[in-house]
């Protein structure tokens, strides 16, 4: 019979004698997170290489500190890269709704915007005062006066070709006329009629050579009127160019560089000319009652809009968008209420995280990215398309057919950084093939790290850089062993730690409370302690009533004496982060069957699947075992007593095995005795989770009444490096009040529950079934007898 | 000195857009000399005529040939002339807070003008009425009043307005008296505005009208600013209005300093008001 574990198998203790120093002060920071070779390693390669698709995402538990350190190592990249450009919108002439996207070095773009500003203002004197000078006006007096002489010169022509042919050239109503007149006096009828008919005709005709010639001049005044007016516009052009020309010059020699910027001046200066009443100090505006019939000029269209600056020097961008929506990542267009409608232009258009991390990184939980409609997908078309194209999402699903802006879209030089879960990975990977080409770099971070000695030594710089962060008191030596203990309590795992930072930082921090309840300048291994015990306090409340019900006896639990086809499973219930483990009746019924064991919980719906896989699996051993060459002839049925919920998980099915085992060859269990453990077809025993809640829980059952040295929690032997027990299960053990066995396989297990050997167990399941076997037959051929007799004496 | 006797002030109104310009300095002459105004429309006889003729046409903007008119068509338009001139009279009238006048005759304009002329004291008109001779030049109908009418003239350019400073051309004649005494009316107490221009003569000459203008001017209270004519032409004249600014010019209708032709170029050439002084 095998005997408990050792008392040092129960729990491995931190030796403090490893440690060279007495307080964390005397500890160097941790320059790099520990634990997380991999995740670093992919970090480093994803953030390397300069290729398409390769943005990261970053896997693991919540609590590991992926974001700090993500963050800081990107920004470490970041300082010795080159600073992103800037960008500005501004007004496209051409195309008023497509505003053009102008990129600038770092510290440029204000520069750049406070130039136009001061240009309009420029412009604003420049051009009004060169529209007051006398040589524009002496200019436009000129071309005035020669329409005007033209005009004149043609109608006194004519008129003094009238004249010279008697007639005279009237001004009428509506027009002019020609008539014959005498000392400038029209002939009247009479006066015309005395006239021969010759003179007559010759005046008729004159008349109508004279119309037709003064038809011609006043089709020809619209072309000379038209000629002067050209003349004055490109006088005035003349004079904007000339007000204007070395002002524009003079910024674009300032950005000589800058193709764009040179365009877009181009641009500006046609702009003003074809535009200059704006700038002029014109007659006062039409109003009506004091409202003005004109709109002001505005000069909001030489304005820049500025998307996004930078500093120089600053290295590359690093954002992170903690509210990732649609509108937050790609920018949009805003828009004003005026007079009842929605007006925008392109001083309204905002940037989104992608424009502000361009040229850098953005990092985004994907937790918060996926929850945000169409944000996933708009992230998606902006890394496929490498151009960040602002659009309303209702432009995007031609929800809306308004003309709004469209933005030239700015090219994307980013590398995106996803953080999240494991499971939202691996789901994107399987279901979204975008997903797979668009971040190809995986860094997962691990939760666990090798509990050798340089990692403990490496464990308490972690301590010593989250204590000065944090800026706590320092620990002593007891205290920081006793962290790494708890840490590997945490990793349920005697061999490893956990690498839960943020957790860790928590029992620091309120470790260094009770050490400053207490008065310690320094922090001892009591204050941790104590700080453990309360965060278990404060969460223990749900297991306090489980154990005051199971103590009343309301959940019915033996934990003394032996009951045949009974036994005490384990079973961990996990509320938020803190899990415990609860004994559980199991008991089975054996009789004369076709062979199936029934598992209630299976049956009932409250079993499942792993859970009855594993009721399968027994089934299986005892079929191997028991029957290979004959039929089993039992009826069997397994159940967890007074549960009502949900069961599952396999960390029960040697305990069903073994309760199966005793109803079959009628021997009792010891109730004292707890077991968790899962069998596969051979009987052999398979790890479990939660050993150490398990037997903590089987042990704080049996410690409310006294404990009996009779008992004790079965568990597999794979799991005896995973334990970490508490200190009064130990001090149990020490006692020899209480003991942990490892077991290998159902006949060790069913050694200690039972005291008998193996062999006598096995042979009285045997003789039960052989039995079982014997009843079937008999009842068999009883029936085939019956129902022969029958159909004779129907014949 | 006497008050100048400008009681009744004619303005004489054609078709053309310049009339309200016109009308409106008229306007303010009246209120400045506190005199009665009347305004007087012409139907020009030749128009009627002009329409009896059977061949008569007008040829309009816009249209390729000329449009039969008539008698009815004329008589028709001219009403609907002098129903607008009513209407812009009436108006200038209530803005003005005076009452103004306004008379329809018909005959030749230069004719029944100056005969009407006959019953003022001060005739208005424009320098050239013609809507399509936009210019400077006078018109015949302007020039014919201006060599006929016995009143006092005033010719205006289409968009002037009566405004000071006031320049006047004193040689010492009655004529030249009575056009200092309505320059100083206009001025009113303002004794910047008032500039004497004397024509290029002798030092003591001048010195002689100077004293003489002074003695006119010093019961007022106040000294008139003093300038000589270089030479006794039209260009001499325009620039010394150039330098005092002269925003309207007062000189009596014959004088021995412009010829007619001088004058007539004077008239075509400034733009400010001119008022002559019979």
């Amino acid at each position: 019979m095998i005997k408990p574990l050792a008392l040092e198998q129960l729990y491995t203790a931190c030796d403090i004698e490893q440690f060279s120093f007495e307080t964390t002060d005397q500890l160097q920071e941790l320059k790099q997170i520990i634990g997380q070779d991999r995740a670093l390693q992919a970090l480093h390669f994803g953030v390397g290489i300069q290729q398409e698709g390769y943005n990261l995402y970053v896997l693991g538990p919540t609590g590991l500190g992926k974001h700090t350190v993500v963050r800081e190592y990107l920004e470490e990249q970041a300082a010795s890269k080159a600073s992103a450009s800037e960008w500005v919108y501004i007004y496209n002439f051409e195309k008023p709704s497509q505003p053009l996207a102008i990129s600038l070095d770092a510290e440029q773009a204000s520069a750049f915007r406070n130039d136009m500003l001061q240009l309009v203002e420029d412009l604003l004197s420049a051009i009004p005062t060169a529209f007051e000078a006398e040589e524009y006006h002496a200019r436009t007096l000129d071309i005035e006066e020669d329409l005007k002489k033209t005009i004149e010169t043609s109608f006194n022509s004519l008129a003094d070709e009238a004249e010279s042919h008697d007639i005279t050239l009237l001004h009428t109503p509506h027009g002019f006329a020609f008539a014959p007149a005498k000392n400038n006096e029209v002939l009247s009828t009479e006066d015309f009629q005395k006239l021969s008919n010759k003179e007559q005709e010759r005046l008729a005709e004159v008349i109508t050579v004279l119309e037709e010639k003064l038809a011609t001049i006043l089709r020809t005044r619209s072309q000379w009127e038209r000629e002067a007016r050209d003349k004055i516009k490109k006088l005035n052009q003349e004079i904007v160019m000339f007000a204007s020309g070395h002002l524009i010059d003079e910024l674009k020699n300032k950005y000589l560089n800058n193709k764009s910027i040179q365009q877009y001046l181009d641009a500006v200066q046609q702009d003003v000319i074809d535009n200059q009443h704006d700038f002029r100090r014109d007659e006062e505006r039409p109003a009506l009652m004091g409202i003005p019939l004109e709109e002001e000029p505005t000069f909001r269209r030489y304005e820049v809009n500025i998307l996004v600056e930078h500093k120089k020097k600053a290295g590359a961008p690093v954002e992170f968008e903690d509210n990732p929506n649609y509108n937050n990542l790609v920018g949009t267009v805003e828009h004003t209420s005026h007079m009842g409608a929605l007006q925008t232009d392109f001083t309204l258009i905002k940037a989104g995280a992608l424009h502000r991390a361009n040229g850098g990184y953005l990092m985004i939980d994907i937790i918060k990215l996926l929850t945000q409609p169409y944000a996933w997908e708009g992230l998606k078309r902006a890394l496929s398309s490498r151009k960040i194209k602002i659009q309303s999402l209702g432009e995007v699903y031609s929800l809306v057919s308004t003309v709004s802006l469209a933005p030239e879209p700015i090219p994307l030089d980013i590398k995106v950084v996803l953080i999240g879960d494991r499971l939202i990975y691996y789901l994107l990977h399987a279901y979204d093939p975008e997903f797979k080409q668009l971040f190809k770099v995986a860094a997962d971070f691990d939760d666990r790290l090798e509990r050798s000695n340089e990692n403990q030594q490496v464990y308490a710089q972690l301590i010593a850089s989250l204590l000065s962060r944090d800026q706590l008191r320092p620990f002593d030596r007891a205290a920081v062993a006793r962290v790494i203990e708890h840490g590997a309590r945490m990793a349920g795992d005697s061999e490893k730690l956990s690498t839960y930072v943020m957790d860790i930082a928590d029992l620091l921090r309120e470790a260094d409370h009770f050490a400053n309840q207490a008065n310690h300048p320094v922090v001892h291994r009591d204050d941790v302690q104590r700080a453990i015990d309360a965060q278990i306090y404060r969460s223990d409340r749900i297991r306090e009533h489980l154990q005051e019900e199971i103590a009343r006896g309301i959940l019915m639990i033996d934990t003394d004496g032996a009951k045949t086809g009974q036994i005490n499973g384990l079973a961990v219930i996990k509320l938020g982060d803190f899990s415990f483990a609860t004994p559980q009746r199991i008991t089975a019924t054996a009789r004369l069957g076709s062979g199936e064991v029934i598992d209630i919980e299976r049956e009932t719906e409250l079993g499942g699947a792993i859970h009855s896989k594993g009721v399968f699996i027994l089934s299986a051993f005892l079929g191997e075992r028991y029957a290979r060459n004959r039929p089993l002839s039992l009826s069997a049925s397994l159940v967890f007593e007074q549960s009502y919920g949900m069961i599952e998980g396999d960390s029960a099915s040697m305990a069903e095995l073994c309760s199966l085992l005793s109803a079959l060859a009628d021997i009792p269990i010891k109730q004292g005795i707890a077991m968790t453990g899962s069998v596969n077809q051979r009987g052999e025993a398979q790890a479990i989770g939660g050993v150490n809640e398990k037997i903590e829980g089987f042990f704080d059952i049996c410690n409310k009444d006294d404990l009996t040295t009779q008992q004790a929690v079965l568990i597999p032997h794979t799991n005896v490096k995973h334990l970490m027990l508490r200190h009064d299960v130990i001090e149990a053990c020490r006692d020899g009040k209480f003991a942990v066995y490892a077991y290998n396989n159902v006949n060790e297990a069913m050694e200690i529950l039972t005291g008998k050997s193996a062999k006598k167990i096995n042979s009285k399941v045997e003789a039960r079934l052989v039995e079982l076997e014997n009843i079937h037959e008999e009842f068999s051929k009883a029936s085939k007898e019956s129902s022969s007799t029958n159909e004779k004496n129907k014949h | 000195m006497k008050k100048t006797n400008i009681n009744r002030i004619l303005v004489a109104l054609d078709p053309s857009e310049v009339n309200r310009s016109i009308l409106r300095a008229a306007t303010t002459l009246a209120v400045n000399l506190d005199a009665k105004l009347n305004a007087l429309f012409v139907e020009d006889i030749n128009l009627l005529r002009l329409a009896e003729l059977p061949f008569a046409r007008e040829v309009v903007y816009g249209s390729p040939t000329g449009r039969q008119i008539n008698v009815a068509d004329m008589e028709r338009s001219l009403h609907s002339q002098m129903i607008r001139l009513r209407t812009l009279v009436e108006a200038i009238s209530q803005q003005s807070k005076m009452n103004i006048a306004f008379d329809v005759l018909r005959g030749d304009v230069a004719s029944v003008v100056c005969s009407a002329s006959e019953q003022t004291d001060l005739l208005v008109i424009g320098k050239n009425t013609q809507q399509l001779r936009h210019s400077q030049k006078v018109g015949s109908i302007t020039q014919t009043i201006l060599s006929s009418a016995s009143c006092n003239l005033m010719v205006l350019q289409h968009g002037a307005t009566i405004e000071r400073p006031v320049a006047v051309l004193f040689t010492g004649s009655k004529a030249s008296h009575r056009a200092l005494q309505l320059a100083i009316q206009l001025v009113e107490q303002d004794h910047e505005n008032l500039t004497v221009i004397y024509p290029a003569s002798s030092d003591k000459e001048y010195k002689h009208l100077k004293q003489e203008v002074n003695a006119l001017t010093r019961p007022f209270g106040f000294e008139a600013r003093h300038l000589q004519l270089k030479d006794d032409t039209t260009v001499a004249m325009l620039n010394t209005l150039i330098d005092c600014e002269a925003r309207m010019l007062l000189l009596e209708s014959r004088d021995n300093v412009l010829s007619k032709e001088s004058m007539q170029s004077l008239i075509e050439q400034t733009s400010a008001p001119i008022i002559l002084i019979n």
